[in-house]
């Protein structure tokens, strides 16, 4: 029996404890309870503080391509990273697209039984296709896991010049530009 | 009168500091107790005293006796100390966050086990 257990919430907790020594242990929903580190802590006659990690080791691929289904033509490249639900708020580096149109993160908890909720906000993509606007929200249930992203290609646009003062006729020569606002 | 005290300690709350005091704080006797059993004579011209034992480890508690002792010239008193482990608490907080993310955990249990 556990001399303490220490519910955490959001990253954190707290408890009153004895000073003393301890092995420390966790149980953490797609974690891999392994991973703990540091294992031990040692608490003092004062109030005082620790800081752990775990891991997990779950693989999840997103495939960024016209259709957001399988078989759609990919994306050449981009960027992907994960972000807290809002989007705000990123996590770890960016993972880059690869000319299949995948981005492939390591390391993400997974669990068969209440899936780990993942959120993802894709940074940039290729020339020729649109970026997924918004955050994209992955259930991660299986350790191997491969979800599609859609990223509708980039629609032609046709444009006509005619003089303002003579209806019709058209402009010989111009350049137009397209600023992004 | 005269008294001869013997007094037992449990072990884990050696070695530790005997004081004998009249109820107005006035030291009678005093000794570095270093066993589980000990004897130890001394004179007193007052009936009330107060037997106290404090280990020197603060991980545990001391432990006093007021006695009234009977009106005889000399006596034998047995005093057992069985000394409690302290119960000081301290606030401990603590993270935990994914080891490649970076994010915090949503939900876990950290357990902690003395070694």
């Amino acid at each position: 029996m556990a001399n303490y257990n220490v519910e955490i919430t959001n990253g954190s907790g707290s408890a009153e404890m004895k000073k003393g020594t301890y092995s420390v242990t966790v149980v953490a929903n797609g974690y891999e309870a392994t991973t703990l580190s540091p294992s031990s802590y040692t608490a003092t006659e004062s109030a005082g503080s620790g800081s752990f990690t775990v891991s997990a080791n779950g693989v999840l691929t997103l495939i960024f391509n016209e259709t957001g289904a399988s078989g759609g033509t990919p994306v050449t490249s981009g960027s992907v990273v994960m972000t807290d639900s809002t989007g705000a708020t990123e996590y770890g580096s960016a993972v880059t697209i690869n000319a299949n149109g995948e981005a492939v993160f390591n390391n993400v908890p997974y669990n068969s039984g209440t899936p780990y909720v993942l959120y993802f906000v894709q940074k940039a993509t290729d020339d020729n296709h649109n970026l997924y606007e918004g955050v994209i929200t992955v259930n991660m249930a299986n350790a191997t896991q491969t979800e599609y992203v859609l990223n509708s290609p980039i629609a032609e646009q046709s444009f006509t010049l005619t003089d303002a003062n003579y209806a019709g006729l058209p402009v010989a020569s111009a350049t137009m530009t397209f600023t992004g606002e | 009168m005269k008294v001869r005290l013997i007094i037992s300690v449990s072990k884990k709350g050696l070695p530790a500091f005997l004081t004998v005091r009249t109820f107005q704080g006035k030291l009678i006797f005093s000794k570095m107790v270093r066993c589980g059993l000990n004897e130890v004579c001394f004179c007193s011209a007052n009936r009330k005293l107060i037997f106290s034992l404090m280990p020197i480890n603060a991980d545990y508690l001391g432990l006093s006796y007021y006695l009234k002792l009977p009106a005889c010239p000399c006596q034998t008193v047995r005093v057992h100390f069985d000394i409690k482990e302290s119960e000081r608490t301290a606030l401990q907080s603590f993270t935990l966050y994914d080891k490649n993310y970076n994010f915090p955990i949503i939900s876990a249990l950290l357990r902690f086990f003395k070694y």
